[in-house]
């Protein structure tokens, strides 16, 4: 059987994934993929002011 | 006194201090509790017998000379095994890591010492802190005291089923999507997630570095701030460290709730991810004793559930690839199936959806920050049931729970045992504060421990002996009820 799309993508990053996991790590990659799907659908280009990315911690770090 | 193993941490402070009790019998109680019991639940994967031995007399040494360091001191706690300890063994549950043997102590470790804490040992973890209860690793999982067929979840699993079970006063624990807060809850002991950048990571072995928490897990909310008395502290050696000044952990002797606003997250844990009857049942009581005791309470709305485990997801699962991305291409093997599959699935998370995930995160600060204006504290259940089955890894997986969200914000978030099912399993209630109000969220949930019966019942063991106060063994109270 041809490998999918995920076990090449996952193998194209040197990992070596044995036929008996594939299953479970198919369902993890489709689970992140979807995800990020999600994610695209929720944030739209300038919908927010420019260049004010910041790491999102709620505190502010010592100067 | 029949069995020490029971006090708590203040109780057994008060007495150490007043020479009533003593470090090196304390220890050497515990030392044989673990001998005689641990067998059951593989909550330790090494004991350090001689170095606790030698830490005790020490203590007791100082103390009789006058010199008390605090309400630690002479205190036996245990480690959870991905806590760096100088000159011994620090596995993170893994082959991969069976001979690391660190040089320096982690930060919070060296600050546990200095406050005079002797080390029973080191705890079971799920591997790294993310595999799950495997069976493939050189130890095996820890088990759940209130019944050892039972998954006592994770990944401070070892930790919370030795707190629970009086195998250690206290133990630190580590929190990336919830692994203080859920083994809390399935041990029906108290956990805190502390905010973000409040205790050092330095020297614990990572996860993901803008989620992981390290905390601690007690029986108590009491015991948990005497020990955040000394974790909390600026660590210049961890990046995300921060700095609030001090912070007063005194318990505030039942006057916590009187006009604390409580903000209920009820979609959560009713629309969301429905948690079952009894948990239900058992917020509903707390919320009552949280109105006898002058809050106010009222729902709230945060975004979506589903929302916070994508972030959680898309964040975690590339922090922890590229931490392990050498181990799992150059020595597959020497992982765990269930963490190699979990850490693998990162390396497929593209860079624009994790950098897209963190902006996404910033709104959701932005939006739990505003809802926290109006109210002091957010409450929900841990976990949607009791403990379940041991190997059934695959369904609990796929469940959803409610501690992921609190990573995501940074926010305090605390685990407290909420009743127990008519079966006599434990349930659970969470406590979240605004950033490093970690003290009153403590205070809260001491209040709601002191207006209730649950901390008087202890999990049965095969063989134990009688507990001390409250009661080990003997029928557990029916469901819910204060």
């Amino acid at each position: 059987m041809p490998d999918t799309d995920i076990v090449q993508r996952l193998r194209q990053a040197g990992l070596r994934i044995a036929d008996e996991e594939l299953t479970r790590m198919e369902d993890l990659a489709r689970s992140h993929d979807a995800a990020a799907l999600r994610l695209r659908a929720s944030l739209k280009f300038g919908d927010e002011p420019s260049n004010v990315f910041r790491l999102p911690m709620p505190q502010e770090r010592r100067s | 006194m029949s069995n020490p193993c029971f006090l708590t941490i203040a109780e057994a402070s008060r007495l150490i201090r007043a020479r009533r009790l003593s470090p090196v019998e304390l220890t050497n109680a515990y030392l044989d509790r673990i001998a005689a019991l641990d067998g059951q639940l593989n909550s330790y994967i090494l004991v350090l017998r001689e170095q606790a031995l030698a830490g005790a007399r020490e203590a007791e040494a100082e103390i009789m000379a006058g010199r008390w360091k605090g309400p630690l001191h002479g205190i036996p706690i245990a480690l959870k095994d991905i806590y760096e300890t100088a000159g011994i063994p620090t596995t993170g549950h893994s082959a991969l890591f069976r001979d690391h043997v660190p040089a320096e102590d982690a930060t919070t470790v060296r600050l546990l010492r200095e406050a005079g804490v002797v080390v029973l040992g080191k705890t079971a973890t799920w591997e790294f802190a993310i595999g799950g209860p495997s069976f493939d690793l050189p130890w095996p999982p820890a088990r759940n005291p209130w019944d050892t067929a039972l998954d006592p979840a994770g990944s401070s699993s070892g930790s919370g089923a030795a707190v629970a079970a009086g195998l250690c006063m206290g133990a630190m624990g580590s929190d990336t999507g919830g692994s203080i807060r859920s083994p809390s809850a399935w041990n029906g002991i108290a956990g805190l997630k502390p905010t973000y950048g409040l205790v050092s990571r330095r020297g614990v072995l990572p996860l993901s570095f803008t989620l992981d928490h390290a905390g601690p897990m007690c029986w108590t909310s009491e015991d948990c701030a005497l020990m955040m008395q000394t974790l909390a502290a600026y660590d210049p050696l961890d990046p995300g460290s921060a700095d609030p000044g001090p912070i007063d952990f005194t318990m505030a002797s039942g006057k916590a709730l009187a006009g604390l606003r409580v903000g209920v997250v009820r979609h959560f844990f009713e629309k969301d991810a429905p948690a079952e009857p009894e948990v239900c049942a058992a917020l509903e009581n707390a919320l009552t004793v949280m109105r006898e005791g002058g809050a106010t309470v009222r729902d709230v709305t945060l975004a979506p559930l589903d929302l916070y485990y994508d972030l959680c997801g898309l964040i975690m699962s590339p922090e922890a690839y590229a931490i392990h991305e050498r181990g799992l291409t150059e020595t597959p093997e020497l992982y765990g199936a269930l963490a190699r599959q979990r850490i693998s699935a990162g390396a497929l998370i593209k860079g624009s959806d994790y950098v897209n995930a963190l902006r996404l995160r910033a709104k959701l600060v932005a939006q739990a920050a505003e809802v926290m204006r109006e109210v002091d504290v957010l409450v929900t259940p841990t976990r949607h049931g009791p403990p379940e089955p041991l190997g059934q890894f695959d369904t609990i997986l796929g469940r959803r729970f409610y501690t992921r969200p609190f990573n995501v914000l940074g926010l305090p978030a605390l685990s407290v045992c909420s009743g127990f099912t008519g079966a006599g399993l434990p349930l659970s209630l969470q406590i979240a504060g605004r950033p490093f109000e970690d003290a009153l969220v403590l205070r809260v949930g001491d209040a709601f421990e002191k207006a209730t019966s649950y901390r008087a019942i202890r999990p049965a063991l095969k063989g134990a002996a009688p507990a001390f106060a409250g009661g080990e063994a003997g029928p557990v109270p029916a469901t819910v009820g204060s």
